[in-house]
This record gives structure tokens, sequence and C-alpha cells, in this order.
């Protein structure tokens, strides 16, 4: 941790994740507008809104996938910093990220995916195919598939897993990387209704059991207000909502969603 | 039912006069260079008993030299694989610098797609000859022109196969926070095997048959017996050396589409 700045870090903070005035645009358009948001460590916060409300960029800002235009980032206590490599890697280690799509490495075994998940930790070659990888962190993965149900699917290629079976090998992966905050975009919006619930409830018995905070974005109220504790919602690229998710069906759901 | 013809949508989309002009004047260029490189029926016929004469020369086969010739035309398939295995090595390195947006030190991106390019530009006979003459006869020469010319092929191929794959897998663990090479091995190449396993059968095979020609300049192989067979009027024995040459290559062509078969179509 040489190269850290007083900056870079948020000492005793109870937020896992911090977010100041962040602000976004494309190509003019402004996405995200002096976005503030305050995540606790082990919540379970689901962000709703519409199509195009900025819910994908405020994910992809999270993670450093996109530069952001002001604001601040703060996960686990580490500021987002994208100009430094080092730090933006050291910033990803504790935060696992579910996309829609499992975006699994197809033609791999399973078990090679998962353990890809432990690379940020030890970035060892060994670990780039399972044949390779040493006994401890084999068995850790195998542990990670155990935890999805997918432990007899090791050696299996995942071009031959279902959607659902790809998505729990995703949640594996993720489980692989220690994570400390778990970030879902729409994690079951490609499963149909039934596999996506078994895929929600693997997400928040995981991340409950292991103190994991979850963050996830969803169209389904449903979901929102049983798999989180706190529902935050986004409209035009402005936070509208941010209440308990007990109190979602107080929302009045057409307003919020109507153009 | 009436017929309603004058409905129906047209046969032909509308083009206009300069099209059909270009048209014309491929038409033209065709007959013109027809002219002027001399192709005509009646050349072919006129040539017809000099080469009836020539092939009741080169049979039946002289197998009398069997054994140095078996022993060149293995040599020649050595030149192709170890050519082959080494410029692949080669062009597969460059083609990780000179794949957009994978290329771990962008500012390399166009000096390897420039390398590969240039080894691609050049002939490979031109190669063997710029070999053969600074490093002398021999098949050290023609191994090293097959690598040159194998890095250009493949190369060019490798990259742009890295360049076409699903980019979401990356995008994963990049998230995830691997390092760039990490992502190449761990992402891109389990993606683009079936195309590299492809294309290295492609090189290999275009390499026997390079590596054939070569022996005329003096890179090594069987090349280099057709050439004296030939000028020396032994025709039996030059039928003999294109006999070697043909199972050879029909040989190396099956493998090839045997690994294919069971590796790239399951």
């Amino acid at each position: 941790m040489e190269k850290f700045t007083k900056s870079s870090i948020l000492r005793d903070s109870h937020e896992i994740l911090k977010v100041t005035n962040l602000s976004k645009s494309y190509k003019n358009k402004k996405v995200l507008r002096e976005i503030n948001l305050n995540v606790s460590y082990g919540e379970s916060v689901a962000l709703i809104g519409s199509n195009g409300s900025g819910k994908s960029t405020l994910i992809k800002c999270l993670l450093g996938l996109t530069n952001i235009e002001k604001g601040e980032i703060y996960t686990n206590q580490i500021r987002l910093n994208m100009k430094n490599n080092n730090l933006l890697k050291f910033y990803r280690r504790d935060i696992a990220f579910i996309w829609q799509t499992h975006n699994l490495v197809p033609r791999l075994s399973v078990l090679s995916n998962v353990i890809h998940g432990s690379l940020n930790s030890h970035p060892n070659p060994r670990l780039w195919y399972q044949a390779f990888a040493p006994s401890e962190i084999r068995s850790r993965a195998l542990n990670c598939l155990d935890q999805v149900g997918l432990k007899n699917f090791a050696k299996n290629n995942v071009n031959t897993l279902s959607g659902g079976e790809s998505q729990r090998v995703a949640i594996a992966r993720a489980l692989m990387q220690k994570p400390k905050l778990m970030i879902a975009d729409e994690p079951v919006a490609s499963l149909d209704p039934k596999v996506g619930i078994e895929v929600m409830n693997l997400l928040k018995d995981l991340t409950l059991k292991q103190g994991i905070t979850l963050f996830f974005t969803t169209h389904d109220l449903k979901h929102a207000e049983h798999y989180a504790n706190r529902v935050i919602g986004l409209k035009d690229g402005v936070i509208k909502i941010n209440i308990k998710s007990k109190e979602l069906n107080e929302l009045d759901v057409d307003e919020f969603y109507a153009a | 039912m009436k017929n309603n013809y004058r409905d129906l949508p047209p046969r032909w989309d509308k083009t206009n006069n300069l099209v059909y002009f270009s048209y014309l004047l491929v038409l033209l260029f065709f007959i013109w260079s027809s002219k002027q490189v001399g192709l005509s029926p009646l050349e072919l016929l006129k040539g017809m008993p000099y080469m009836i004469r020539l092939l009741s020369e080169m049979l039946p086969p002289n197998f009398s030299r069997i054994f140095p010739l078996l022993k060149s035309i293995l040599e020649t398939l050595q030149i192709a694989f170890v050519g082959t295995f080494v410029g692949i090595l080669g062009g597969f390195s460059l083609a990780i610098f000179a794949a957009k947006e994978l290329s771990p030190i962008p500012k390399l991106y166009k000096i390897s797609r420039g390398l590969i390019a240039f080894f691609r530009t050049i002939p490979d006979l031109i190669w063997a000859i710029f070999f053969v003459a600074t490093i002398g006869l021999g098949t050290s020469a023609g191994t090293l022109t097959i690598i040159v010319d194998t890095i250009g092929f493949s190369g060019r191929f490798f990259a742009e196969a890295m360049e076409e794959i699903e980019k979401k897998p990356q995008k994963a663990l990049e998230a995830i926070g691997i390092s760039k090479i990490a992502i190449i091995f761990c992402a891109v190449l389990p993606e683009v095997l079936p195309s590299f396993i492809n294309t290295s059968l492609f090189s290999l095979e275009k390499a026997v048959r390079s590596s054939v020609v070569l022996g005329l300049v003096g890179a090594g192989g069987i090349g280099i017996e057709l050439k004296v067979a030939m000028e020396m009027f032994n025709y039996d024995q030059a039928s003999t050396i294109l006999i070697l040459i043909f199972i050879l290559v029909i040989i190396v062509e099956q493998l090839s589409v045997n690994i294919r078969n069971k590796y790239i179509n399951n």
C-alpha cells in the first residue's frame, strides 16, 4: 500500500460505498447528476429505475469501467482513482460484480472460470488454467462451487451449462474474490422467473451468511422488496427515492416510472 | 383473380450509367490484357505435341534414387514443420501487440502491425533469395524463410481473430482487476483457439507447398532435386519427385482436415 496518499483512504467509515456529487455525461447529455449515495457495511440495497435512468452508468462508474467527470467514489474506504492502475487494481479487489449475462470465458472449464476470481489477489500465471493451479486454490474454488450447488460441474465446459447454471458459476467466481461488496447489474434479467428466484435467493443467502454487502439493480419491484433492506430509485440521473424496502408498497410506482 | 404484374417489385435495383460503364471498362481491360499476355487457344494447341513428348519422357517414373529423394522430401517437411512452429509462436507474440485494445503497450500497435504487413507483402521466394545470399545455401535459409512468411501470414489472422471475439468475458475479468496479459491468456486465448488452430494448420499446408519451391533457389529440401532433374533432362526422375511432392501435400492436407474436424467442428 506504499503509493497511497491520504486522500485515497477514508478511515473509520461505516460506509462500504460512499458516492459524493457524482456526475457523468455521454455526448453532452447528462446521465448522472450530482449523485450522493451511502451504503453501510452488511446492507442489501436495490437500485431501481426505468431504462435510461442511469442505473447501468452508475454501476459502470462504481467499478471504474468508465471515466467519471465529477465527484468521488469510495468503496471499502478506498478512493476510486482510474489514473493509477495499481490503485485501481487495489480498489477492485474487494468488489465482485455479477453481470446481466454471466460473461464466463467460453470453452474453458467451470473450475478455470471460478479460479479466475482469485487472480486479483494472486496474480500468478498458474491460476490462468485450473490444470496448473495450486491445490489450495483448486480446493477453494471447488468449495465456492459447492456453495452455489455446482460441485459436480467442476470439469464441465462452460458452453454446456444452462443460463441459470452459468449465472451460478459467475457467483462462484465472485465468491472466489472474497469480496466485501457484491454489485449485480440485473443479475436475473436473462433468466426465467423460477430460475431467477433461485439465483436471487442464492445471492441473498450467500451475501448474508458471509457478511457481504449486496448492491443490485432490478426491474422487478418484488425482488427489490424481498431481497433488499433499502431501495434507491434513480430517475433521469437523479436519486428520487431512498426508502426502506418495507415502504416500497406505499410508493406511487406509476408516477416513478412515468416518462 | 387478375394478375397484377404491375405491383411487383423490380427484378433489378436501378443502377446508374457509371456502374455499367465501369463493367465495360473491366471487360475491355480483360480483353486487352489477354492479348498482351498472349493467352490464346492457338498457342496452347501449338505447344501440345511438346507437352505430350515431355509427359511420355516422364513416364514411367524412375525410382532408382528413391532413398536419397525420400531423405530430401523429409527434409522439406522438416523445414516446413520447424518453420511453421517457430513462425506461429512469433506471429502470436506479434499479434498480441497488433490487436487493437488488447495491446499491452499501445505504442507498439502500429509498429507490430507494420512489421506483420512487411513480412507478408514480400513474397517467400524473395525472402529465400535474401537468406541464401546472406547466410548461405541450405536448410537454415529455407527454415528462416518459412518462419518469416508464417509470421506475416498467421500474425495478421491471429490479430484479427483477437479483435473480433466477444469482449464481455474480457470486460468481466477487467472489472475484477486482472492484468492485461492475464486477460489475454485467460479470456482471449480460449476464445480464439479454434481460429488459431485453423490458421496454424493453413500455415503448415502453405509452408509445405512453399518449402518445395524454396529448394529451387537453394534453400534446402526437395526443390533442388527437381531443378537438377529438369535441367539434366532426367524427366523420369522429375516425375518421381513430383509424385513424392504430391503424396506429401496430400498427407499434410488430409492430416490437417482430420485435426480440424476433431478440434473445431465439435
